[in-house]
C-alpha cells in the first residue's frame, strides 16, 4: 500500500524542524515560511527598511566595482 | 375625630394569590361597614362625580388645511458606545485588544492606509486617535471601530493627557444663515474658507509633543508610523498577523 502524502508530511516536518532538517534546503525553507508567517505588522516594517539598506550597500559597492574596471 | 389611618399591608392577607385569609362576610365586619351603615342611616355614603368643566367652545376654522405638513420622525436614538472589542483580523492569530497607546491602522476615509496610535475611547463609541500630526498628517480624529485594523504594536502614552476630548470639542460649529439682500443677490457668493482655529492647533502641538517623545524612544517606529500599510502581490490578508 502506498501511503499518502499527507500522512508522510506531518513527521517529515516535524522531523525537519527538530533536527537536521535546518542545514537541509528545503527544511530550511519550511523555518523560514513558518517564522514569517509569525511577523507582525511592525516587524515586517522592520524587514523591509533592512532589505532596502542593504540593496543600497549592494549598490554601491557594485558601483564601486565598475569604476575601477 | 382619630386621625384617619393609612394602612401599608393589607388586613386580608393572601395564602395563594387571589385568595384572601377571611371571606367577603368576616371582611365586612372587621372593616366595621356595618357601623358605618348604622351611622348613615343603613346606606353607605357616596359622593356625586364632580361634573365635567364644560370645554370652551371653539370657533372651527372656515377652511380645512390644504398642504400636507410634514412632521420629523421621533428620533430616540440614543447611541451606545461600542466595546472595545477583539476584532475579526486578530481573532485566527493572537488576540491584539485595542488599548490606548495601541497602533492602527485605518481602512476608509481621507486617511486609508495611514497607521495611527489609538489615545482614547469617547463616550459615543468612538475612538479618539491622531497621528501624531507632524509625523503622517493625522490630526486628532474620531473613528469608528469597524474602520480600523489593531496592531499588536503598542506606544507607551501615559504622558499624553487627552481629558479635555469629548464629542463636543469635535462637534460642528453651526453656520449662521445669512440672509441675501437685494443687493448681494447678484453677487457671486463667495465661499468662505474654513479655518481651523487656533485653539485645535495649539492642542494638536500640546499633544503631538508628548507623544513623539514617546514614539522617539522606539527605534524604527517613528518611520512606521509615517509609512503607508499595503499589500503586496500574493500576500493573503487574512492569514496575516499584525
Amino acid at each position: 500500500m502506498l501511503l499518502r502524502r499527507k500522512i508522510l508530511l506531518k513527521p517529515w516536518r516535524m522531523l525537519m524542524l527538530r533536527t537536521s532538517g535546518r542545514r537541509v534546503h528545503r527544511g530550511r525553507k519550511f523555518i523560514f515560511r513558518k517564522r514569517r508567517a509569525s511577523l507582525n505588522d511592525f516587524d515586517r516594517f522592520k524587514i523591509m527598511l533592512a532589505k532596502i539598506k542593504r540593496g543600497a550597500v549592494v549598490r554601491q559597492e557594485l558601483a564601486k566595482l565598475k569604476k575601477s574596471a | 375625630m382619630a386621625p384617619k389611618i393609612t394602612r401599608k399591608v393589607s388586613r386580608n392577607p393572601e395564602l395563594i394569590r387571589g385568595i384572601g385569609k377571611y371571606s367577603r362576610s368576616q371582611m365586612y365586619h372587621k372593616r366595621g361597614i356595618w357601623a358605618i351603615k348604622a351611622k348613615n342611616g343603613g346606606v353607605l355614603p357616596r359622593h356625586d362625580p364632580k361634573p365635567k368643566p364644560e370645554a370652551p367652545a371653539e370657533k372651527p376654522p372656515k377652511f380645512y388645511p390644504a398642504d400636507d405638513i410634514k412632521k420629523p420622525l421621533v428620533n430616540k436614538h440614543k447611541p451606545k458606545p461600542a466595546k472595545l472589542s477583539e476584532l475579526i483580523w486578530d481573532l485566527v492569530s493572537e488576540m491584539a485588544s485595542i488599548t490606548p497607546g495601541t497602533v492602527l491602522i485605518l481602512l476608509a476615509g481621507r486617511f486609508k492606509g495611514k497607521r495611527v496610535v489609538f489615545l482614547k475611547q469617547l463616550p459615543s463609541g468612538l475612538l479618539l486617535v491622531t497621528g501624531p500630526f507632524k509625523i503622517n498628517g493625522v490630526p486628532l480624529r474620531r473613528v469608528n471601530q469597524s474602520y480600523v485594523i489593531g496592531t499588536s504594536t503598542k506606544v507607551d502614552v501615559s504622558a499624553v493627557n487627552v481629558d479635555q476630548f469629548d464629542d463636543k470639542y469635535f462637534a460642528k460649529e453651526a453656520q449662521k444663515k445669512k440672509k441675501k439682500g437685494e443687493g448681494e443677490f447678484f453677487e457671486a457668493e463667495k465661499e468662505e474658507k474654513s479655518v481651523l482655529p487656533q485653539q485645535k492647533k495649539d492642542d494638536q502641538k500640546t499633544v503631538d509633543s508628548a507623544l513623539i517623545k514617546a514614539i522617539g524612544s522606539v527605534p524604527d517606529l517613528k518611520t512606521y508610523l509615517g509609512a503607508r500599510f499595503s499589500l503586496k502581490a500574493g500576500v493573503k490578508p487574512h492569514e496575516l498577523v499584525f
